[in-house]
């Protein structure tokens, strides 16, 4: 007769009944946050960048982002073939498509955060101004703070997320809109090119808090299942490139 | 006379997309009527039990089963989705010691009423079962046996029309048309089970029962049987009881999910945890056990 | 962590050879030998009842034409003709079917389909204490009451050995035959026919006869041939109640059913000839002694073609249901 062999050593530890799906789920959040801190330490970055004209924080932000692009391929992957292999329904099918819409938000903000340093990038940095420079910077501290909570209610899966990030993008928007104004009294001071320049990266801190305020309301969706009442969905122009 | 039409000087696909109409399908979703609001339906239980001499196999099961829908009924096993089924055509009263609590009523009356004949109500109310169960005679003579013993009278012809109908209604006539005269059992499991399902409309009933119709095919014969369901549904009611979620969230117009409670006594009795239109119970249901249910995460 | 492959000294191959199991090869045997056993006996029955009557066809009074053709039996006056003992027996099997068909069927749907379990459970041991009644006792239930009760009814037309009684009471011994074999046959059609019989709105009679019995058919014809094969072996009750006298006739001359097929007129069956010419005092290798061997071949004979008939029938009408 042949020896036992020891097959019980092979059998791990199971509770509840779709432990491997409830990993691959896990697992997808992960990626989501994991992805979601890159982009706001990124645009942390951009901003450090922009504020100190640090033209070699420019390449740091590209890799950083390329780092964010492939975690997007990946997580997207994963997310459409646990849609297509599990069945899954109610509270499961509806944080798997808000996944890859999250995914996408998540990319978009990315690409914003490289934008602004290419921007910086264009006109060879942005000279300082008792003004601009401290709005500048408020502007990135405001769309942080959104962008930040954006990624807390994800991770924590806050059901009134929507809500609490669409009143929180208020000062996004304030404080960008007073940096236009400003740029626009003394864009002379500064040069035709860079006042251009700042009015784009304003134009891309608000949208990344925007991206924020989506990121919310699909975490909403996937809690309660309230699709968001009035449609704060990303704006339909393009981007500058 | 004018042609009308000729006044309508406005190709419509020049005009801008109404919003009213692009806006939220959801918004008009939500706005359907809840069971209670459509009226009664074809089948209504109040507060049902059924009961197996001294054991509740079901506890207090109130439902309204709408005109040409299909319902779906779902739960784990033990959860009294089956007898709940047949109680609608009181197939239970087969089983010596069924007995059966609390109204059904059908178009209003009452199937459990003393003095209500239930062959008749079998009539009516047709059943389709879990194993394809064709009797041993011709493809024809299993689709003519409904009828004659049901006082089919009619010529030869007419019969030849009611069963050339219910095959057809079953999706089965091209199939079987040039071998009416051979073995309902030389069919496969598919055709078989679709046979059953034109036995069962040749009695022209307006409600068809199902259990687990599919329980016992393969996946494309499933998938044959389910669209023949979404094309009876149009002039039947049917009301299946399956134990693949995702059938039911394919077919189903309406889902009920049943579980089973442990008393004190420790027998198990079902009861109805909600019913809802599936798409809302598929991607929100109302109670918890619902959502552990269908994601898989129940026990 | 050891595995299959690792025992070096053994091969895949030799692990996996036929293992030579003795106790199987020998009890496969001692069971090939008790069937092989049955098959030689019967055909050493028919080796002797064979030869035997061999001896009775080459006799120099008989003839084997006349022996299938003539509608006398008379051994004393040198007729051997097998008809009358074959419509003996047939006229008896006729009306003992007539009597047992209807009552073990209609016995065998009611405990079927409609008694409860414990109802069943009365009635079927006493349905099968008919069969431990000795047939003895079945013959002289047969003169002793049926045959006083017929002549009551029909007048003195009523022979004191008449073959409607005798075919009654064989009748009445065959019913658990019938009634058991059909019951099985229909226990055995499945429960699910039924539901969709009672689905489609049927009445529980209309299931039980107009689904269950014909998918039941076989089993039931099945039935019905093994208690004709009893029937026609049925020696006792003849043989008391039947009489002793075998029906002459002749075709042209005798009223159909005043005499040849009359019920009230005894007639002497095969069994029971040879019942009586065996126990009788005919000495050894006399040529009425012979001609038992061969009417118990014709009987053996027509035994065989009823059985083959029954497996015939059963293959015809067998519905299936899988």
């Amino acid at each position: 007769m042949t020896a036992d062999r020891d097959v019980t050593a092979a059998v791990p530890e199971r509770e509840g009944t779709r432990q491997h799906f409830d990993e691959t789920l896990e697992q997808i959040k992960q990626d989501l946050v994991t992805m979601g801190s890159l982009v706001l330490e990124n645009v942390r970055r951009a901003g450090d960048a922009m504020v100190e004209s640090r033209l070699d924080l420019v390449e740091v932000v590209r890799e950083v982002d390329d780092q964010v692009d492939q975690l997007y391929l990946e997580a997207e992957k994963l997310t459409f073939e646990t849609l297509a292999r599990q069945q899954p329904v109610a509270g499961d099918l509806r944080f798997l498509v808000a996944a890859t819409r999250i995914l996408y938000e998540l990319e978009r903000s990315g690409d914003l955060a490289y934008n602004c340093v290419k921007m910086l990038a264009r006109v060879d940095g942005f000279p300082q101004h008792p003004l601009i420079t401290p709005l500048l910077e408020a502007s990135v501290t405001a769309s942080c703070k959104v962008f930040a909570q954006g990624i807390d209610a994800l991770a924590d899966l806050v059901p009134d997320a929507g809500a609490k990030l669409d009143a929180a993008d208020d000062e996004v928007d304030h404080m960008v809109s007073e940096l236009f104004t400003v740029v626009g009294r003394h864009s002379f001071e500064v040069g035709l090119e860079v006042a251009i320049a700042l009015s784009r990266v304003g134009r891309f801190l608000e949208r990344i808090a925007d991206h924020a305020v989506n990121i919310g309301e699909h975490v909403t969706y996937t809690v309660t299942a309230a699709l968001p009442g009035e449609g704060h969905n990303a704006t339909a122009d393009e981007d500058g490139g | 006379m004018n042609d009308t039409t000729e006044t309508l000087s406005v190709d419509t696909a020049d005009m801008p997309p109404d919003p009213t109409l692009t806006a939220a399908p959801t918004a008009m979703k939500n706005a359907r009527e809840t069971p209670e609001e459509a009226g009664p339906g074809v089948i209504e239980t109040k507060n049902m039990d059924v009961f197996y001499g001294d054991f509740k196999a079901v506890a207090d099961v109130s439902m309204n089963f709408a005109f040409n829908e299909i319902s779906a009924l779902i739960g784990p096993s033990g959860c009294g989705k089956s007898t709940v089924l047949r109680s609608l055509n009181r197939m239970n009263d087969l089983i010596p010691t069924a007995r059966t609590d609390g109204e059904v009523l059908y178009h209003g009356a009452n199937i459990y009423a003393p003095g209500v004949d239930p062959v008749e109500i079998r009539r009516r109310i047709g059943m389709v079962f879990q194993k394809p169960n064709p009797f041993p005679k011709s493809i024809f003579d299993n689709i003519a046996w409904g009828a004659k013993i049901n006082g089919f009278k009619g010529s030869k012809a007419d019969m030849k029309d009611l069963v050339e109908g219910a095959l057809r209604q079953a999706a089965l006539w091209d199939e079987v048309k040039d071998k009416l005269n051979e073995s309902g059992l030389s069919l496969s499991g598919g055709q078989q089970q679709r046979l059953c399902i034109a036995r069962a409309v040749a009695t022209q009933p307006d409600v068809i029962l199902m259990d687990e119709p599919c329980s016992a095919l393969d996946p494309i014969a499933t998938l044959r049987i389910e669209e023949l369901m979404l094309e009876l549904k149009e002039n039947y009611s049917i009301i299946i009881v399956t134990h693949n979620m995702q059938q039911a969230a394919r077919v189903s117009d309406r889902t009920a999910f049943f579980n089973v409670e442990l008393d004190t006594k420790g027998q198990r009795t079902g009861y109805l945890v909600e019913f809802s239109p599936t798409d809302q119970l598929f991607t929100s249901p109302k109670e918890k056990a619902t959502e552990d249910y269908i994601t898989g995460r129940f026990g | 962590m050891a595995t299959g492959s690792d025992i070096q000294d053994v091969s895949m191959e030799e692990q996996l050879e036929r293992k030579r199991r003795p106790l199987d090869t020998f009890i496969v045997g001692s069971l090939f030998i008790a069937g092989a056993i049955s098959i030689a006996i019967t055909l050493g029955i028919l080796w002797e009842l064979g030869s035997e009557s061999l001896l009775f066809f080459t006799d120099e009074v008989v003839s084997i034409g006349s022996f299938f053709t003539s509608t006398e039996w008379s051994p004393q006056a040198g007729s051997f003709g097998i008809w009358p003992l074959i419509l003996g027996t047939l006229l008896i099997t006729f009306i003992a079917l007539l009597v047992a068909v209807p009552v073990g069927l209609s016995a065998a749907i009611y405990l079927s389909e409609y008694a409860s379990a414990r109802v069943r459970n009365f009635f079927k041991p006493v349905l099968e204490i008919l069969v431990g009644i000795p047939t003895v006792v079945f013959g002289f239930f047969a003169l002793t009451f049926m045959t006083p009760l017929l002549r009551s009814i029909f007048g003195s037309t009523v022979g004191f050995f008449n073959v409607l009684s005798a075919g009654m009471v064989v009748g009445l011994l065959i019913v658990p035959l019938i009634s058991s074999l059909a019951e099985d046959a229909m226990a055995a059609v499945p429960n699910s026919l039924r539901q969709a019989s009672y689905g489609l709105g049927a009445s529980r009679l209309e299931t039980s006869l107009r689904v269950v019995v014909p998918a039941a058919l076989s089993g039931i014809a099945a039935g019905i041939v093994v208690a004709m094969s009893r029937a026609v072996g049925e020696t006792m009750v003849v043989t008391l109640a039947a009489g002793a006298s075998p029906r002459n006739f002749s075709l042209g001359e005798d009223s159909l059913f005043g005499y040849i097929l009359s019920p009230f007129e005894g007639a002497q069956t095969m069994t029971g000839y040879i019942a009586i010419t065996a126990s009788g005092d005919i000495s050894y290798d006399t040529i009425d002694y012979n001609s038992i061997f061969a009417i118990g071949l014709t009987l053996f004979l027509m035994t065989l073609g009823l059985n083959s008939l029954s497996r015939r029938i059963v293959k015809r009408f067998r519905q299936e249901y899988e």
